[in-house]
């Protein structure tokens, strides 16, 4: 067996293993067509291709779980500028300050619009906003 | 103006080579050759028009003995439909082109 067919044998059994596996039928298809190829070069340009076609179903996945992700992420941050805006309307403990009640009311706030705005950085999928919001509502 | 998901010149010389032998079971790299896509750009394709239920596809022994199966395709009647419905490539698959030559 030729080195190039060997290569193409290997580049087969990658694009099987990067292929997500209810696309595996795919890979399975490409790799099997090797063995009706008679050329070699040629079985090592299919085999090319098919870890391309891999890495493109790949992507495409990988970029579905992002968007998941994107949208999970932005429904906690949504419900957790929720809390902190109802926990403004709550009572302090008898014998706050007014100056310290202001404080935490501020920061409160401060926390509500910050996780606000880092929702509306991903879901307008604005990610340099969203990493600089993280950056200041981390301590 | 979006367009149409079907209308790029790749997937109008593949559903070209695929109309020409609706019925029989086709195979990639026959396909391949046929049309002048490399597999890394035919087999995407043969993906998203299975996606859309234009395509099926499915293991069938080998006419060569001693050889593994092969994964076919061929277009389904609503692929029919829409190979017959997309306008057709500018310029003819490389097999068209050599049989005219």
């Amino acid at each position: 067996m030729s080195r190039r067919r060997r290569l193409a044998q290997a580049l087969a059994r990658h694009a099987l293993s990067v292929t997500p596996p209810e696309r595996r039928a795919w890979a399975q298809g490409m790799a099997a067509e090797l063995a009706h190829i008679d050329d070699d070069g040629a079985a090592f340009a299919f085999a090319a291709g098919a870890v391309w076609t891999g890495y493109q179903l790949l992507a495409r996945e990988l970029s579905l779980w992002l968007v998941f992700g994107r949208w999970g992420v932005a429904a906690c941050a949504l419900a957790d500028a929720a809390v902190h805006l109802a926990f403004l309307g709550g009572q302090l403990a008898p014998g706050t300050s007014a100056a310290l009640s202001l404080g935490i009311r501020s920061s409160v706030l401060s926390l509500a619009l910050l996780h606000l705005l880092i929702a509306w950085s991903l879901i307008r999928w604005r990610p340099g906003a969203f990493a600089a919001l993280v950056g200041a509502t981390s301590p | 103006m979006s367009r149409s998901p079907n209308s790029s010149p790749q997937t109008r010389r593949l559903f070209q080579a695929l109309l020409s032998q609706p019925q029989a079971w086709r195979h990639g790299y026959d396909l391949s050759k046929e049309t002048g896509l490399k597999s890394g750009t035919l087999y995407p394709l043969l993906i998203r028009l299975s996606d859309q239920g234009l395509l099926e596809s499915e293991w069938r022994l080998a006419e060569k003995p001693g050889r593994p199966q092969r994964h076919a395709y061929r277009l389904t009647a609503a692929g029919v439909a829409a190979a017959r419905a997309a306008p057709a490539p500018l310029a003819p698959s490389p097999k068209l082109a050599g049989a005219r030559a």
